[in-house]
């Protein structure tokens, strides 16, 4: 759990902003309002607004103890999203080229799909994708399937290589959920474990659902020190 | 007369107002007329409203970036006839 004084904080944060639609946190396209960190705390699903914020939490702590991360790219779960809608994708895309390609080992992408999040991470030295799913379904890899294609195309200036050839795994022995509504919190635990260094037993943790109200405090309270500074 | 139609004039010229289209995600348009100090927030709850949706569950995007709460068209160099993506925010559990 929270130490006392973190949840000291986070209480008296949370009754700062007293009307549910004022922005706790905000950062480029991405926006935090009062009663997202509601949902947090509760049980409820979460948006594409979370998993990017969460993402912005992930780069700062990878920038503060860069020994302890890989070096990973981000791609919003947004991307694909615009791409069926026919809006402008490029800006998720911009931050990935030749450079950034080949100073990365990992790239992590989340996916929103049906009303359920999974997670796409293809290690760019192996050449291979991994694909976690928190409730396994051989139904949600394909739309993974089909964000690789795309990417392949939006991004062949990056790679310089086929990306579609690489292998392709489903993660089956990853953690998965026993409710309904974790999914999206399961991805954000697959992400900062995958992006840690040295750090491959997590695999084998059966403890995450129980500990989800514990994560899900973190989280809020994460987005609430981020929102100060 | 001759001064308050000059005035009428003076008003026309200082207050222009654009055309803004609003294209949901399947492709269908709303215009709005709107000043250019108008805030776009007051777009978007109109626009949820419109579509019963609960306010902020939509997003508006200009040129993919996010608007935000007291943007102006202004702010925003907006001109007339620009097209704002109106996108729903995609949850899951």
């Amino acid at each position: 759990m929270l130490s006392p004084v973190q949840e000291v904080f986070l209480r008296e944060n949370i009754r700062k902003y007293l009307d549910i639609g004022m922005t706790v946190f905000s950062s480029g396209n991405v926006m935090v309002l009062r009663r997202m960190i509601d949902e947090i705390l509760s049980d409820s699903y979460l948006d594409n607004d979370h998993v990017d914020a969460f993402a912005i939490l992930l780069n700062e702590k990878s920038k503060i103890s860069p020994d302890e991360y890989q070096k990973y790219l981000y791609i919003s779960p947004m991307y694909w999203h615009y791409k069926v809608k026919d809006v402008k994708s490029v800006l998720i895309l911009e931050h990935i080229d030749y450079n950034s390609v080949q100073s990365s080992s990992i790239i992590i992408n989340p996916i929103i799909h049906g009303e359920h999040w999974t997670l796409l991470a293809g290690y760019i030295k192996q050449k291979r994708w991994e694909f976690y799913d928190s409730i396994p379904n051989p139904m949600h890899r394909s739309i993974a399937v089909k964000i690789i294609a795309s990417l392949n195309k939006d991004c062949k200036k990056a790679f310089r290589q086929n990306i579609t050839k690489w292998s392709f795994k489903t993660m089956k022995k990853a953690p998965t959920q026993t409710n309904n509504t974790d999914c999206g919190m399961f991805v954000y635990k697959y992400m900062e474990n995958i992006v840690r260094q040295n750090n491959s037993s997590w695999m084998q943790r059966t403890d995450w659902q129980e500990k989800m109200p514990k994560y899900r405090a973190e989280f809020a309270y994460g987005l609430f020190c981020a929102a100060m500074k | 007369m001759a001064s308050t139609s000059s005035k009428k004039n003076k008003k026309s010229n200082e207050v222009t107002i654009l055309c803004l289209k609003v294209k949901s995600q399947d492709g269908e348009e709303l215009v709005y007329r709107a000043k250019p100090t108008t805030k776009l927030s007051k777009l978007k709850n109109d626009y949820c409203n419109r579509h019963s949706l609960p306010i902020n569950s939509i997003a508006f995007l200009f040129d993919g970036r996010r608007i935000h709460d007291e943007d102006t068209p202004e702010s925003l160099k907006m001109e007339d006839g620009d097209e704002i993506d109106a996108m729903i925010h995609q949850t899951g559990g």
